[in-house]
């Protein structure tokens, strides 16, 4: 049985705290690991640096993955886990303010789930996270992990 | 870049000036013989071909090197006949050769600044080019960053705004909640400008797929969202059938979709609203035009109609950020057509706009 977490990877703290509001405000009650940039986010799926003991077995039952982040961007953060045998099939909704069209069709075509514009009203962000929450934590049947050889 | 050399750029090496040595004696050659023998020659006139070639391709030096040729034929002939007719016959020649030599060098000079000139032109031309590219791609970083970076802050103070008026209304009075809404307002008009923005500069760099557009169909669907959207107004939205037109769709949409937005708008303040969209003929132009029956607009400022940011109602009035029809002008000179409108105050407003 897998737990059924999810993974935000956003850099800007008001961001972060806006988005957890709309979790807990929608009863969403899942755990979120909050990953602050690429380079964090990199070593938290690939157990690496100080996610080195950090169980691969347990993946996230959807990635919120902001474009703009420091260090390592979020397009290269997708590319790198759909490279990997252990990560490509983990969902990875890229939820950005960008809706530059060229951006749009990088995602997708790094291979993306979904692509969801941040709105700037709090009530609409609000329900699209608590619509990204209830699909993707609850009416979403994620893969089985991949059985690595 | 500059495929047009001028003559005088050609590499030719020694083949000029063998050309006019060969010419020279043999025209020097054949007059003597000519003249020795005393006749008067055509093949005299073969000097003109040395001096022409010597001034073209050497101008101001060909023309000294043409008259000392001149006078160095002139003597040699002189010299050879001592016939005092045959001599001023040859030396009325020589002027003559001298004049042509003087004309054709005039006209290689001048022909060799326009040249000049033209060439400083193109490079002028290559140069600015380069800048306004760059410019673009200034342009386009700026947009990009625009799009990300200015949302986010906005983001912040509408959602903490709103996260105070859900979690700490209790501590507010009526006046700090009022206040609340303003700040989260202007906010979200902030964000509406920040996105006509953009849509002004996508609407000038997206790559132009152009099609057969059924224009009817276009402003049909978006009459039937906007009364969608206001069911209770008393409207009516008369679409000319079958209107097509080749261009981009989506740009075209989006002119459709501000200029019936901007009817559909201003005729909201009246009890019922006409909206027409036809087209007619105008000198064998087809004129596609919009026209409504609502607050139209003084014609003494027609031209300030479509200048981004330009606004003439308030915004307690009418809403909106002055873009629209900045970005409609755009759609429409991308697609080589104009945009004009005609107006009254009160009594509507027409928008005509051709495509080519």
């Amino acid at each position: 049985m897998q737990k059924h977490f999810l993974v935000l990877v956003e850099d800007r703290p008001d961001d972060i705290d806006l988005t957890l509001r709309a979790l807990k405000n929608n009863n969403i009650v899942n755990d979120i690991v909050v990953l602050r940039d690429g380079v964090e986010a990199l070593d938290y799926f690939f157990a690496t640096g100080k996610y080195a003991d950090r169980n691969l077995d347990e993946q996230p039952a959807v990635v919120l993955l902001d474009i703009k982040l420091p260090k390592v961007d979020g397009m290269e953060v997708l590319k790198r886990l759909r490279a990997n045998e252990q990560t490509k099939l983990i969902p990875v909704v890229i939820l950005t303010s960008s809706k530059e069209e060229r951006d749009v069709i990088n995602g997708y075509q790094l291979g993306c789930n979904s692509y969801v514009r941040k709105p700037v009203t709090l009530e609409e962000f609000s329900e699209a996270v608590r619509n990204l929450g209830l699909y993707w934590l609850l009416l979403n049947e994620p893969s089985p992990q991949p059985v690595l050889r | 870049m500059n495929t047009n050399k001028p003559l005088q750029n050609i590499r030719l090496g020694w083949l000029p000036f063998v050309v006019i040595a060969v010419t020279t004696l043999a025209a020097i050659a054949i007059s003597i013989y000519c003249l020795s023998h005393g006749r008067v020659t055509i093949f005299q006139n073969l000097f003109y071909f040395p001096i022409i070639i010597a001034c073209v391709y050497y101008t101001k030096r060909g023309f000294a090197f043409s008259v000392v040729l001149s006078f160095i034929y002139l003597f040699l002939i002189i010299s050879f006949t001592r016939n005092s007719t045959v001599a001023i016959e040859v030396l009325i020649r020589v002027f003559i050769f001298v004049g042509v030599a003087g004309v054709v060098t005039f006209l290689s000079i001048m022909r060799k600044r326009a040249e000049e000139r033209l060439e400083a032109t193109a490079l002028d031309l290559q140069r600015k080019t380069e800048l306004l590219e760059i410019s673009n791609r200034e342009l386009e970083a700026f947009s990009y960053s625009v799009s990300h970076d200015l949302r986010a802050p906005l983001r912040s103070i509408d959602g903490f705004s709103k996260a105070i008026l859900d979690d700490y209304s209790d501590k507010l009075d009526e006046q700090g909640r009022n206040y609340l809404c303003r700040v989260r307002t202007a906010c979200q008009q902030m964000a509406q400008l920040i996105e006509d923005m953009l849509m002004l500069s996508q609407v000038n760099r997206s790559e132009m797929r152009q099609k057969e557009v059924d224009l009817s169909a276009l402003a049909k669907s978006i009459a039937d969202e906007f009364m969608q959207n206001q069911p209770q107004r008393k409207a009516e939205f008369v679409i000319a059938p079958s209107i097509t037109a080749n261009g981009d769709e989506q740009l075209l949409n989006i002119m459709l979709h501000n200029l019936l937005e901007n009817a559909w708008k201003f005729t909201g303040k009246h009890p019922s609203a006409r909206i027409e969209f036809g087209v007619t003929k105008k000198e064998e132009t087809t004129v596609y035009f919009v026209a409504d029956d609502g607050a139209g607009f003084d014609m003494k400022y027609a031209d300030k109609l479509f200048g981004a940011f330009q606004r003439l109602h308030t915004t307690e009035e009418f809403e909106g950020t002055g873009i629209g029809l900045a970005i409609v002008q755009r759609i429409v000179s991308r697609h080589g057509g104009k945009v004009w409108a005609q107006g009254e105050v009160e009594k509507g407003a027409t928008f005509y706009f051709t495509l080519v």
